[in-house]
């Protein structure tokens, strides 16, 4: 299925080329992206601010593990409540932000032992030490987990809220997992073996491949065709620094330089190094 | 335990905030005009793009590389809705989606010479147009996404995305047409 070619370029009308030229070019005065790039910073700012808070609220927790298994628990809870509720508020302002921070960090040291008792008949159900909860890096917590579940989204939707960002487990892993009930605690992890990945790596390879050779024979929009595809067929996603690096050589070289630059911006913000990086920055213009 | 893991943020944090910066001047002019041709005027399309990377930054963890642009432009879509949604109360829409102006207001070929006006009368075509069919036919035309690219962001099987940009070629070809008949435009641009 091939999409048609833009009105832009075929438009028999010429009433109908002008009005989209029109449309098309209309730009935002630079004000307006002055003040929407002061609002990122402040944004970010009270999000570095939040996450510092949460980061002690953790710290909270981890003292207490110290003390009692419990509070290490409700701590560490309260926290990752504290970091999750982090980014909505920075969306509100700092003030906010830092009132939810702060009331997670209190939570964390108050509410921890205030609770303990009437938490304490429930404990002896986690088999797990506390201690290792206390102690899991925090990368784990709040990062890896979206991204983890990310990967197997389907591909460019782009992610709404973190309930959304929380698919149910494919088929398979439900029913490979049915039978090893007996580890509960244990969240469902897909495992691939080493055969596995080495095959779909080799799948993945032929893919890009495909999508290379239509580049290199000038043919950009059918390159772009033949990627598309690709995060929805490889949720692994191991090879899309390149693709995305192909995708913005055909971008660039047909002359769409909007979207070049979307995703040279793409390959640079994601810290990726070597010669695609400097190629991104060229487009960019660095 | 919780030192390390204070100084592993902190760069990271920053490097997050510098990536969203160049979100920023990456995209903005795209979704800015997305907000415009789905109807915002200007003022609040300022706004409305102002929200969307604001979002963006506090989320961008959660952004997959390689779609952000997605990700923009479905918060883009999400911000639009909550302004045509306040709006809603205030405008009444026009009756069975036809243009929303007399013969006399319609400009002349000479005035179209001017972007602006040109501009208005696309406006007015558009905002004459099925909303689902002006979605479409925006973002495929004015934003060049593929109609795979809109079907995973409307969350649409690609067949409708497919139907739908049809459907919406057609509508804004028939629109443009009765204008060109109203104007008299012989198709000479000057």
């Amino acid at each position: 299925m091939t999409d048609p070619e833009r009105l832009l370029r075929t438009a028999a009308s010429p009433l109908s080329r002008l009005l989209l030229r029109a449309g098309e070019e209309e730009k935002p005065s630079h004000a307006a992206l002055r003040r929407t790039a002061k609002a990122v910073a402040v944004a970010a700012v009270a999000g570095t601010a939040a996450k510092s808070a949460s980061a002690a609220a953790t710290a909270v927790g981890v003292k207490l593990a110290a003390k009692s298994a419990t509070p290490a628990l409700l701590g560490s809870a309260t926290a990752a409540t504290a970091a999750t509720t982090a980014p909505m508020g920075a969306a509100l302002g700092v003030g906010v932000v830092v009132k939810w921070v702060g009331i997670g960090v209190l939570s964390g040291a108050i509410g921890a032992p205030l609770l303990q008792s009437a938490v304490q008949p429930q404990s002896p159900k986690r088999s797990r030490p506390p201690a290792a909860l206390a102690v899991q890096p925090r990368e784990s917590i709040p990062r890896a987990r979206p991204a983890e579940e990310l990967r197997r989204a389907p591909a460019s939707v782009p992610s709404v809220a973190p309930e959304q960002l929380q698919p149910p487990p494919p088929v398979e892993a439900r029913r490979a997992l049915a039978p090893s009930s007996s580890a509960p605690e244990t969240p469902p992890k897909l495992e691939m073996t080493p055969a596995s990945k080495g095959a779909l790596l080799a799948t993945e390879v032929r893919f890009v491949d495909q999508g290379r050779a239509a580049l290199q024979r000038g043919a950009f929009q059918q390159a772009l065709e033949l990627l598309a595809p690709y995060e929805e067929r490889f949720p692994q996603r191991q090879l899309l620094t390149e693709v995305l690096f192909l995708r913005m050589e055909a971008f660039s070289r047909s002359g769409n330089d909007d979207r070049a630059r979307s995703l040279a911006a793409s390959i640079v913000t994601r810290g990726v190094a070597g010669p695609q990086a400097a190629r991104a920055r060229a487009v960019l213009g660095y | 335990m919780h030192e390390p893991a204070l100084r592993l943020v902190k760069p990271e944090q920053g490097a997050a905030a510098e990536a969203v910066q160049a979100l920023v001047r990456a995209h903005f002019e795209q979704i800015w005009r997305l907000l415009r041709r789905l109807g915002l005027p200007e003022a609040d399309a300022d706004d409305a793009a102002q929200q969307v990377f604001t979002v963006a930054c506090t989320r961008f963890a959660s952004i997959q590389p390689g779609s952000e642009r997605a990700f923009l432009y479905g918060c883009a879509l999400r911000a639009r809705a909550k302004w045509r949604e306040s709006r809603r109360q205030r405008v009444q829409p026009t009756a069975s989606g036809e243009l929303d102006c007399a013969d006399t207001e319609l400009p002349s070929v000479d005035d179209l010479v001017e972007r602006h006006r040109a501009r208005a009368l696309l406006d007015a075509i558009l905002d004459s147009m099925p909303d689902e069919l002006r979605t479409v036919f925006v973002l495929f035309e004015f934003e060049e996404q593929s109609s795979y690219e809109i079907a995973a962001l409307l969350g649409i099987p690609r067949g409708t995305a497919t139907s739908r940009l049809r459907r919406a070629r057609e509508d804004f070809a028939k629109r443009l047409s009765r204008v060109e008949s109203r104007l008299g435009f012989r198709g000479k641009v000057p």
